[in-house]
């Protein structure tokens, strides 16, 4: 259970790390577009190729970003399976399409929270959003319960793992017939519940005791501006997307 | 100095049954006064009604002259009475040490500069500045309960409340924070109040409530109180 | 002797930023029906080596021995109750033995006389009870099976002081029994007074392993000082508790 890592912010201090949160949103958005514009073999191989030497540069080890949506690639392997049993002609090519385009874009979701914290998260979420706001969508709102869901996932799964081990130690039986495996995952999943039930209602206590949603508009510690590397990203970002669309152009 | 919180027979009814009964004190500005009693007895609804998330039944309850029961007055109570909870896993929003202190001041809509000033001036009261910008994973027990107390320091409270804030933590870092809050009660004037069930902080303390049942037992000099109430404990027990 | 521990050594996550040396060398012998105490601070290893004594954890070196069924309650324990009666949730570890419902139901009923809770607390919700009754609740749901070895994590943290006091008078009184205790804490009064022997860990390494009256010697302080921990305390107080 320890292996479940995405969303968990990985401290290596690359240079991706550094980014505007916003940034990095809009490339996610704009990669996984050109992921779907990449048709050929050519195509596809270059967005491989640039998700690989973005995972180099973030410093984040390969071995974490596998990890972090290792159990979803059997689900990109096996829709990719059916897929090629499907095309009748040039079922290679689109398994391949799908396998990659699946896989890549859980990779650089995965980078994005390996590299960012989530409040870094949630605040480029609310900046790149803000304009919803005039349609009275609370976007404030939506960006922090996106960054406390993140926060959370870690410490709710070192209790899920806490409360495996105890009821382990109880006998519990997670490979036995189908009714003993059954209450024992009950004895997981209800105590892990009461859990999360209890540490919201303390999290929301402790934040309504913090003045939260309590008068004027919240500020913002930071205000993420835009640095020299910012630039260099964008500019460097904007030619791989260029070219990912005169490869399409191109060579079809 | 005056008194900084006046309760007048207070009484709630909380929904799990544990509620107070008719509790009366009053506690004087830059005091350090320890909460204890036995669990389930009222302590952690108390420090719940003092800040407004739980509301009266019966009585009243002034809080730096604000009556706590009027809604209108609950921001600028918790702008000056802070409440820390056991569990800092529980209390904390954001990644990063730094954010999760500014998030009570950005609620309450102070400008970014004010908001930067603000963080490091409090993590600075706490001796945490140079983890500002580390992730709170990263942390220890105590250090994490440390961030919390400068979540709170970050609106400069007049009182703290604190809810067993050290029972998850090692006894060097209790001692820690236990300096770290007698320095805030003698050099910064703040007013501390201090649920716990170790004898040890209780006996640190300037005065001592003890609350079970939802009653205020015994009220005054820690010794004394400690004493009185392993006393009837040790009868009660002969009896059964 | 119940659990030896030879050389043994832990790693968590090998290869990865997050790697983790837990435990080195640490090699332990308990006899039946020694009282141990396990020293250290938040991160020291007391915990991992404590998921070593029941197999929930490995090694990543050296060789762990147990005879005999050993039972852990895990730090705050009542966060793993889980079904709707007290009865049935202190039966699930004997039913996941293989024991019939009547056999459960009857260990079960021994396991709560034991940690004092009567028949009335038989059919409540384990979430309707005040922590203190939780925490008796879930040792009981471990008593249930009948351990010869008994290991507890923190057993008092977050108890009032009469709580603890009766927590800790029956752990005395099952050791008396025969049943080998094992306590996990950074109290250090606590291993003073209730445990024979002793064993501090600091940063994965055994800095003491032997009888706790020895321990606790001025020449001593350093090395428990060092560790994160406190020489015991005496004042008035915890003198009229005893």
């Amino acid at each position: 259970m320890r292996d479940v890592t995405f969303g968990r912010y990985y401290p290596s201090k690359g240079p991706l790390h550094e980014l505007n949160a916003a940034l990095k949103l809009l490339f996610l958005v704009l990669y996984i577009i050109s992921l779907f514009i990449s048709v050929s073999y050519t195509g596809l191989c270059v967005c491989i190729i640039f998700i690989f030497l973005c995972i180099i540069v973030s410093r984040v080890p390969f071995k974490s970003v596998l990890r972090s949506f290792r159990s979803m690639i059997i689900l990109a392997f096996v829709s990719s399976v059916i897929v090629c049993l499907t095309h009748a002609d040039n079922g290679a090519l689109a398994a391949f399409t799908v396998f990659v385009r699946l896989t890549c874009a859980l990779c650089v979701s995965a980078l994005l929270t390996l590299t960012t914290t989530p409040s870094e998260v949630a605040d480029g979420i609310q900046s790149s959003l803000s304009f919803l706001r005039v349609f009275h969508i609370p976007v404030q709102d939506i960006a922090l319960s996106v960054s406390i869901t993140l926060h959370f996932i870690p410490v709710l799964q070192e209790e899920a793992e806490k409360i495996y081990n105890a009821q382990k130690s109880r006998g519990a039986d997670f490979s036995g017939n189908l009714a003993k495996k059954a209450s024992s995952v009950v004895s997981i999943l209800v105590p892990l519940f009461a859990s999360a039930f209890r540490r919201a209602g303390e999290l929301a206590d402790s934040m309504e005791s913090r003045c939260y949603g309590s008068g004027p508009e919240r500020t913002r510690l930071h205000s993420a501006g835009i640095h020299e590397a910012d630039v260099l990203a964008s500019l460097l970002f904007a030619s791989y997307f260029l070219f990912t669309i005169s490869v399409r152009l191109l060579l079809w | 100095m005056g008194a900084v919180i006046r309760a007048r027979g207070i009484c709630t009814s909380y929904r799990t049954g544990f509620g107070l009964r008719n509790i009366s004190f009053e506690i004087e500005e830059g005091s350090f006064v320890c909460i204890t009693g036995p669990n389930g007895g009222g302590k952690s609804t108390l420090a719940k009604v003092l800040n407004g998330l739980v509301s009266l039944t019966g009585g009243t309850l002034e809080v730096c002259g604000l009556d706590v029961n009027d809604e209108n007055n609950l921001d600028g109570v918790r702008r000056q009475l802070g409440l820390v909870f056991q569990n800092p896993d529980n209390q904390i929003v954001s990644v990063v040490v730094k954010e999760d202190v500014a998030f009570g001041p950005c609620n309450i809509g102070l400008e970014p500069e004010e908001v930067a000033k603000r963080t490091s001036e409090a993590l600075s009261l706490v001796g945490m500045s140079e983890y500002a910008s580390s992730p709170v994973t990263a942390l220890s027990g105590g250090q994490k309960q440390l961030v919390s107390l400068a979540g709170i320091l970050a609106f400069r409270p007049r009182i703290m409340v604190l809810d067993e804030i050290t029972s998850m933590i090692d006894p060097v870092e209790r001692r820690k924070i236990l300096s770290i809050l007698k320095d805030l009660v003698k050099n910064h004037g703040i007013t501390v109040l201090f649920i716990t069930h170790r004898f040890e902080e209780c006996l640190a303390a300037d005065r001592l409530l003890y609350i079970e049942d939802g009653v205020l037992v015994a009220d005054g000099r820690p010794e004394d109180v400690l004493r009185s109430v392993i006393k009837a404990s040790d009868r009660r027990e002969e009896n059964a | 002797m119940v659990i030896r521990f030879d050389n043994v050594s832990h790693i968590y996550g090998p290869g990865t930023l997050f790697e983790k040396k837990a435990l080195s060398g640490i090699n332990l012998c308990v006899e039946k029906g020694d009282s141990l105490c396990i020293c250290g601070k938040t991160g020291s290893g007391k915990t991992t080596l404590i998921k070593h004594i029941n197999g929930l954890l490995k090694p990543s070196s050296g060789e762990v021995k147990t005879e005999g069924f050993a039972g852990l309650v895990f730090q705050f324990p009542e966060d793993q109750l889980f079904a709707p009666t007290v009865i049935e949730d202190v039966m699930f570890g004997p039913l996941n033995m293989g024991k019939s419902r009547g056999e459960a139901r009857a260990a079960a009923e021994e396991a709560l006389a034991r940690a004092g809770m009567e028949s009335q607390f038989y059919d409540r919700n384990p979430f309707t009870l005040s922590g203190g009754q939780k925490r008796l609740a879930a040792l009981a749901g471990v008593l249930a099976m009948k351990p010869q070895i008994l290991v507890l994590d923190e057993p008092t943290a977050g108890l009032d002081f009469r709580s603890s006091a009766s927590l800790l008078k029956l752990l005395h009184h099952l050791n008396s029994e025969g049943v080998t205790v094992i306590a996990v804490t950074h109290e250090m009064n606590l291993a003073r007074d209730y445990f024979s022997k002793l064993l501090i860990l600091d940063s994965g390494h055994a800095v003491w392993n032997g009888n706790t009256a020895d321990a606790f010697c001025a020449g001593n302080r350093e090395l428990i000082e060092h560790a994160g921990l406190e020489m015991p305390q005496d004042n008035e107080i915890e003198f009229l508790l005893r």
